[in-house]
């Protein structure tokens, strides 16, 4: 009998109860569930380990500007009038995506522009922008 | 060195520059001006400019230039840009409206008003 408290004792250290109100049909179907414990402690634990990248969970976005290679830094040829357009849209899409960096790299003996939009460590997209045809080819 | 919007653009203000910027740098001023500091001309934030060049053609006027292509008379613009740095509250993306492409005549002439002879 001692070891029976002392085991029920162990089980419910360090829990805490948490009771909450949902509509009558999530209540019955919770209630078929074998171990409801169990399964809401999982489905909460799956929902809070995949916040949203954007706001990381906070529901505020808090991105900062979106750093764009400097064409003269980089070395890259002068944007041409049919590359500007297409370029500003990635810019744009960056943007809009809270990317933080928007990185341009010449691709050696042509007039390609290699890009790659990114957040933080985590690339976007990537592709190369023809500045010839103003066309973006991603990978 | 980022590109400079110059004195040329005053009150002439094509804006074909505002919509070819990849990166929105080409801005008005909207805040208050009691001592008149800022002229009705556009302005390129120098930091947020990538130096693309983009814009440097679309300017009917030839009033953007390099920053170390900016003439001697014309080297407060320099400095007149930079102020979009130290005010972002005041500066904003234009609304682009088309304007009539100036003539040649017109062009050289708008340069001759601001001391610029070629």
């Amino acid at each position: 009998m001692q070891t029976l408290i002392s085991y029920s004792k162990m089980l419910y250290m360090n829990r805490t109860r948490v009771t909450f109100r949902v509509d009558p049909k999530l209540a019955a179907a919770l209630r078929q569930v074998p171990n409801q414990t169990r399964f809401v402690e999982r489905a909460l634990k799956d929902a809070l380990g995949k916040s949203c990248p954007l706001c990381r969970g906070t529901g505020r976005l808090v991105g900062g500007a979106l750093r764009v290679s400097d064409f003269r830094e980089a070395a890259l040829p002068r944007l041409e009038r049919a590359a500007a357009v297409p370029l500003k849209g990635l810019v744009r899409f960056g943007k809009r995506m809270q990317a933080t960096d928007l990185e341009l790299e010449g691709r050696p003996g042509g007039q390609d522009v290699e890009f790659r939009i990114a957040r933080d460590e985590e690339t976007l997209l990537s592709g190369r922008l023809d500045t010839n045809r103003g066309a973006v080819h991603l990978n | 060195m980022a590109f400079v919007i110059t004195r040329l653009c005053r009150d002439c203000v094509d804006q074909s520059c505002v919509s070819i910027c990849p990166v929105d740098c080409i801005l008005e001023f909207r805040g208050e001006d009691p001592h008149r500091e800022f002229p009705n001309q556009l302005y390129i934030n120098p930091e947020e400019c990538i130096d693309c060049g983009a814009c440097e053609p679309e300017c009917p006027w030839e009033a953007i230039l390099e920053g170390e292509d900016v003439p001697d008379i014309f080297k407060d613009d320099i400095a007149l840009n930079a102020r979009t740095v130290e005010r972002p509250n005041d500066f904003a993306v234009p609304e682009v409206i088309d304007k009539i492409v100036p003539s040649p005549e017109q062009v050289r002439a708008n340069k001759h008003k601001w001391g610029l002879n070629e």
